[in-house]
């Protein structure tokens, strides 16, 4: 039931989630960061159950961390997208099965260029610039394909996902009140709560 | 999972020419009826005379594409020489075969150019080979590709006359498949070159 989206500008990225924990009818919590800070200049939106979320969050940004460690402090947006894609695809076809949960990986290089990239939990891996995961998909991606146009700025970003998420509380059945907004530029990450 | 090789869609074909092979693909990637990208590569140049084309699942494409650069890389550096593609060809097969009990959901199609001559090879999931028609197809289209293929080809085309036939088998393939289109990339290999050329289709 989450929505992950996100979209990448001229010079920026943005992912924003839905802040709601459900447990069948009853809502846990509104306020749920599911967006997960990499580093200073990368974030990873996940979709899915919460010990799910929790742990491949963890697992990721734990083993993301080792590998800078031990490769020179530094892993660009490629690296990582392609290490957390061999993650999933690694879990597939192991004894505990698939991680269950889908993701957007985004952000910004040292040298300023943006990118977005939408993983499933299968090990599936595409660089994209406008998307999204769950239920979500169905709502938004004709919005996000008519909105988005090559190298847009970061207040133009802010005003397609406002359209975003008026459209999914507008037209989505469950209720999704606070949605949390990140943006990565190349100054760090800015977050907001709409 | 109704159909694991239908869950991302996509089609491939590859034909052989005088001298020359040609491999083609559609651009979609999709999560069943959903489309997320359509700028999705689905062939690999492995070596300058080698070209494989994967379909299938988009997890199995990205995980077989890097299992077979690692073989070849190792094959360079441990025999100092390039690999032929009839070799690759059967590389193919026995790595599919290497997981007989749990596969690859992909269907690949390698082709090359051997001292001028043109490899084309298909597969099954598991690895059995296929090398001996002029054309080959693979993927949610590969049905609707046959045909075409069948009424345009002929033997001993020229590099540019292939490009042109592999082309619109591609493109009325796709036209009818739900699951392929939304643009197409057709490759011709010659001795001297390898040309990309990207294809509209039907913008469905």
């Amino acid at each position: 039931m989450d929505s992950i989206f996100g979209l990448q500008g001229g010079d920026f990225v943005i992912i924003a989630c839905d802040g709601s924990i459900a447990h069948s009818i009853l809502k846990i919590k509104e306020t749920e960061d599911k967006i997960l800070k990499l580093d200073d200049h990368k974030i990873f939106g996940i979709s899915g159950e919460g010990a799910d979320r929790n742990s491949f969050g963890e697992i990721v940004h734990k083993n993301h961390c080792l590998i800078r460690y031990k490769t020179g402090g530094y892993m660009n947006l490629q690296e990582t997208a392609h290490f957390v894609r061999s993650m999933y695809a690694q879990a597939i076809r192991s004894r505990d099965g698939p991680h269950q949960c889908n993701g957007l990986l985004g952000g910004v290089d040292s040298d300023g260029t943006p990118s977005l990239y939408w993983l499933d939990y299968l090990g599936s891996l595409q660089k994209i610039t406008r998307g999204a995961q769950g239920y979500a998909n169905y709502f938004l991606l004709g919005l996000l394909d008519n909105q988005y146009k090559p190298n847009l700025i970061k207040e133009e970003g802010i005003e397609i996902i406002k359209k975003c998420i008026k459209e999914l509380q507008t037209r989505f059945l469950i209720a999704q009140n606070k949605f949390i907004v990140k943006i990565v530029t190349k100054q760090g990450i800015e977050v907001i709560t709409i | 999972m109704s159909g694991i090789f239908e869950y991302n869609g996509g089609s491939i074909v590859g034909m052989k020419g005088k001298n020359c092979i040609a491999m083609a693909c559609d651009r979609r990637f999709g999560q069943q009826m959903s489309t997320i990208t359509t700028n999705y590569q689905k062939v690999f140049k492995i070596q300058d005379n080698i070209l494989l084309a994967l379909s299938g699942l988009n997890s199995d494409i990205h995980t077989f594409y890097a299992l077979m650069e690692k073989e070849i890389n190792l094959y360079n550096l441990k025999e100092n020489r390039k690999m032929k593609p009839s070799t690759f060809a059967n590389l193919v097969a026995s790595s599919l075969y290497e997981r007989r009990f749990g596969p690859f959901f992909v269907t690949p199609i390698v082709a090359g150019l051997e001292n001028g001559k043109p490899i084309l090879a298909t597969y099954d999931s598991i690895g059995c080979k296929s090398d001996l028609d002029d054309f080959q197809v693979g993927g949610t289209g590969g049905n609707y590709i046959y045909g075409a293929c069948e009424a345009f080809f002929k033997p001993d085309l020229s590099p540019e006359e292939l490009e042109e036939v592999i082309g619109q088998s591609l493109v009325s393939g796709c036209d009818r498949d739900s699951l392929s289109g939304w643009g197409g990339v057709v490759y011709v290999l010659t001795e001297q070159k390898l040309t990309v050329k990207i294809l509209k289709t039907k913008q469905t």
